[in-house]
């Protein structure tokens, strides 16, 4: 493990807040394409703005592409259609790619171009000042809305399987090797992969939903995990506030 | 028709332009007045080897000409008013990381929806200054369907040599026309310099171009929108390092005017009056100087072929030759504001924003109009 | 001997192939050697609405490629007719489909059975904007009839080729002969 690290890793230091579950999310990009024996010349990290775009750059050693905020798979399919032999990997946050970015998402799933989307889902925009995401709980407490969230999350492995990706998962930063196992298969997938990681944010939705020490909000984050089998029991308004984890595809 | 001389729409002219010069990307978005280009790439680059794409909207189109640009290709986009607006956002990416590529405007009336089949040339300021903080592209102005092609390849070659975007503003009127065009192949085509081993974003070279590899070429490139050093990693808390960095992509475009600034000037000898014209609008200049010559008048053509970086020198150049100087322009006196920043004497605005051409009689009246 | 340059435009319905005639026109005068210019009038007029498409043959370079004043109209239906009809230069000539435009009493017009001839004799009607073009070719010269036959060739899809063809040749016969117009 520490060996894959030192291989990949530029000599940087993190941007990550301690507790941020991004650091294990970084990990597990890292030991996916190592295990892959992915061709480092030929791999390229895309990401757009907000924290989960600092996984790639700048701490992974390959080629990476800090775009604009939203636009990260829009940048992708260019590089990939202009290279087809690139490996491309998007690794950016929920609001990045599911709010400002919802359209590239989606157009992307739809054409089934050869990418693979990592999403860092803190449910919350971090780097600037814990406002709400289109993927924050119902009731969660954000900056913008101290009262707690009125409207429903998007399911984002949903929306990309709508559209039409064939292969989607979604996982919680506490379960590493499950996420190292997708992102590999979503690599693998021949067309768009899409890997949603659960990923804590103990600055900005910890700090704001009473759950400032951390062992508590990485066993929150477990305790709203339900299996799609158990989500079969409930209604769709109980999983507004919970995280179906597991795979979609064919 | 002889050897490689066709009759061709304007915007035809532009994507064999952009063929002709080794373009190997395209991604765009269907809009009025400049969908030909898009429809005759989607056909003819992708059996040139190329790569075509439709994208969902001009921001994704700005953002794939970049990342393909990246991954080594020569790319595309051409748009109107509306997707312009859109790509103002990915305009200030491509300029801060340097990146090559080509954007063809066929300008229509606007604001907003505005008339979208109608002929304007309202966009010149906004793609100078309609991206926020500092940065300068390059942008040619074709009167002709030759000019369509010529300056597309233009357009390329200086993208690549000054790793800038760069604009072909071109308008409904010379988008839409058919005239004959020669498909010639007397050019040099500029390729990118892919040296891994230099610095990719920042040079003590006295052009202040620094090499650009692509993805894929070993370099571990970090490439980011963020203000950064010259290997790419992020300084977004330095002064100095935001000087340099804003102050290289300027200075290397603008202390190259000399190479990058085309003007064309007729009858400029002797005159006591000029025409200062570009795009479509510069055609009816020159009919209109004709006739004003035919009538005796002394007048005088400047056509700016290069609108940024704008020909200051040639402008100031008139300063004390020409009595006055006319701008005839199909907005309101865009480039005319920028004109008499350069000159002492008189500058008469020509403004007309009805969504058609502005006819020689109308520049023929307005030079007389001043002379009285 | 044909004085240049000489402005043409083609009036009618968006859906009339006004824009295939401009090009075929423009793309015979090149054939011929001359300098050309073509444009259209675009817009949502162009799917049924009046609209128009120009063509300039000249000798020497084309300064301004558009046209005030057309020296020839050639017009395939009545809205068309009465808002371009105006714009003719003082000498110019008009040549009308009979079918479709009625020229008020007075109006000196050139009336070819443009659509009634594709209908009859070309067998489709909507070759009568070639019946048009072989009259405007038959009439006024402009540009020789090979020339204007390789245009045709080039620029018109295989499928409508051979009514095209036929179209053409028999405006060409109208256009020379004055007496089968009124």
């Amino acid at each position: 493990m520490t060996r894959a690290m030192e291989h990949w890793l530029r000599t940087e230091h993190t941007a990550f807040c301690s507790g941020c579950g991004h650091g294990i999310l970084l990990g597990c990009v890292i030991r996916a394409v190592d295990e892959l024996e992915i061709d480092r010349k030929n791999l390229l990290f895309v990401s757009g703005i907000g924290c989960a775009a600092w996984i790639p750059s700048p701490n992974i050693q390959a080629d990476t592409l800090h775009t604009l905020h939203g636009r990260a798979v829009a940048y992708a399919t260019g590089a990939k259609l202009a290279n087809p032999r690139l490996t491309v990997i998007v690794v950016s946050g929920d609001g990045d790619l599911s709010s400002i970015g919802g359209n590239h998402l989606i157009h992307a799933a739809r054409r089934n171009i050869d990418l693979t989307v990592v999403c860092g889902n803190n449910q919350i925009y971090g780097m600037t000042g814990g406002q709400t995401a289109p993927s924050t709980p119902v009731g969660a407490r954000t900056a913008t809305d101290p009262q707690g969230n009125v409207y429903r999350p998007f399911d984002l492995c949903a929306v990309v399987r709508a559209a039409g990706a064939p292969y989607a998962a979604r996982w919680p930063v506490t379960r590493p090797m499950s996420l190292i196992d997708s992102i590999k298969k979503a690599v693998k997938t021949d067309g768009f992969g899409f890997v949603e990681a659960i990923s804590p944010c103990p600055t900005q939705f910890g700090r704001r939903n009473r759950l400032d020490d951390l062992t508590k909000l990485y066993d929150h984050l477990v305790g709203l995990c339900v299996t799609r089998e158990e989500a079969k029991k409930m209604k769709p308004e109980q999983l507004w506030e919970r995280f179906v984890i597991g795979e979609y595809h064919d | 028709m002889s050897g490689n001389v066709q009759i061709l729409m304007g915007n035809h002219a532009a994507a064999e332009g952009a063929l002709a010069a080794g373009c190997t990307f395209y991604a765009g978005y269907p809009i009025t007045p400049s969908s030909e280009i898009l429809e005759r790439l989607a056909e003819k680059l992708p059996a040139a080897g190329g790569a075509f794409i439709q994208m969902e909207d001009e921001l994704a189109s700005i953002s794939a000409l970049v990342g393909a640009a990246w991954a080594g290709a020569k790319s595309m986009t051409a748009t109107s008013g509306p997707g312009l607006s859109l790509m103002m956002e990915g305009l200030g990416y491509a300029a801060i990381t340097e990146t090559p590529c080509v954007i063809v405007d066929i300008q229509r009336a606007g604001p907003a929806t505005g008339q979208a089949t109608r002929v304007a040339s309202g966009d010149i300021i906004q793609v100078r200054y309609g991206s926020h903080g500092d940065y300068c592209p390059i942008a040619l102005s074709p009167w002709s369907v030759q000019e369509m092609y010529d300056l597309t390849i233009r357009a390329f070659n200086l993208a690549e040599r000054y790793r800038v975007p760069a604009f072909v503003m071109s308008d409904e009127s010379v988008g839409h026309l058919r005239e004959s065009v020669r498909l010639h192949r007397d050019f040099e085509i500029v390729e990118r310099n892919r040296d891994i081993k230099k610095p990719p974003f920042g040079t003590d070279a006295p052009d202040g171009v620094p090499p650009m590899p692509a993805f894929g070429d070993g370099a571990n490139l970090l490439v980011t929108g963020s203000t950064h050093d010259e290997w790419g990693y992020r300084r977004v808390d330095h002064p100095d390092q935001h000087t340099r960095l804003v102050g290289r992509i300027n200075k290397k475009i603008l202390d190259h005017a000399d190479d990058i600034v085309e003007v064309d000037a007729r009858f400029l000898d002797d005159a006591e009056v000029a025409v200062v014209a570009y795009g479509f609008t510069g055609r009816s200049a020159l009919a209109a100087v004709k006739r004003l010559r035919k009538e005796g008048v002394r007048a005088g053509l400047l056509r700016l072929i290069t609108l940024w970086p704008f020909p200051e020198k040639e402008i100031r150049a008139l300063d004390g030759q020409v009595e006055k100087i006319v701008v005839p322009e199909m907005n309101r006196g865009q480039v005319a504001g920028l004109v008499r920043q350069h000159v002492r004497g008189d500058v008469v605005s020509l403004c007309q924003t009805n969504g058609e051409a502005i006819e020689p009689v109308a520049i023929v009246d307005k030079v007389q109009e001043v002379l009285a | 001997m044909t004085e240049w340059p000489v402005g043409v435009r083609f009036g009618g319905l968006g859906g009339q192939g006004l824009i295939t005639l401009g090009a075929v026109l423009a793309e015979a005068g090149a054939l011929a050697g001359l300098r050309v210019a073509a444009s259209q009038h675009y817009g949502s007029r162009a799917r049924g609405g009046a609209t128009y498409s120009d063509v300039i043959l000249s000798a020497e370079e084309i300064d301004y490629p558009h046209i005030d004043h057309p020296d020839i109209l050639v017009v395939l239906a009545q809205q068309a007719y009465d808002l371009y009809a105006p714009t003719l230069d003082a000498k110019g000539i008009i040549l009308a489909d009979s079918f479709f435009v009625k020229p008020p009493a007075g109006h000196k017009v050139l009336q070819v059975p443009g659509t009634r001839t594709a209908i009859e004799e070309a067998g489709n009607q909507v070759s009568a904007n070639f019946v048009m073009l072989g009259a405007l070719v038959g009439f006024a010269g402009l540009v020789g009839e090979k020339d204007a036959i390789a245009a045709v060739h080039h620029l018109v899809k295989q499928r409508f080729l051979e009514v095209n063809l036929k179209a053409f040749a028999l405006g060409m016969k109208l256009g020379k002969s004055e007496d089968r117009c009124r």
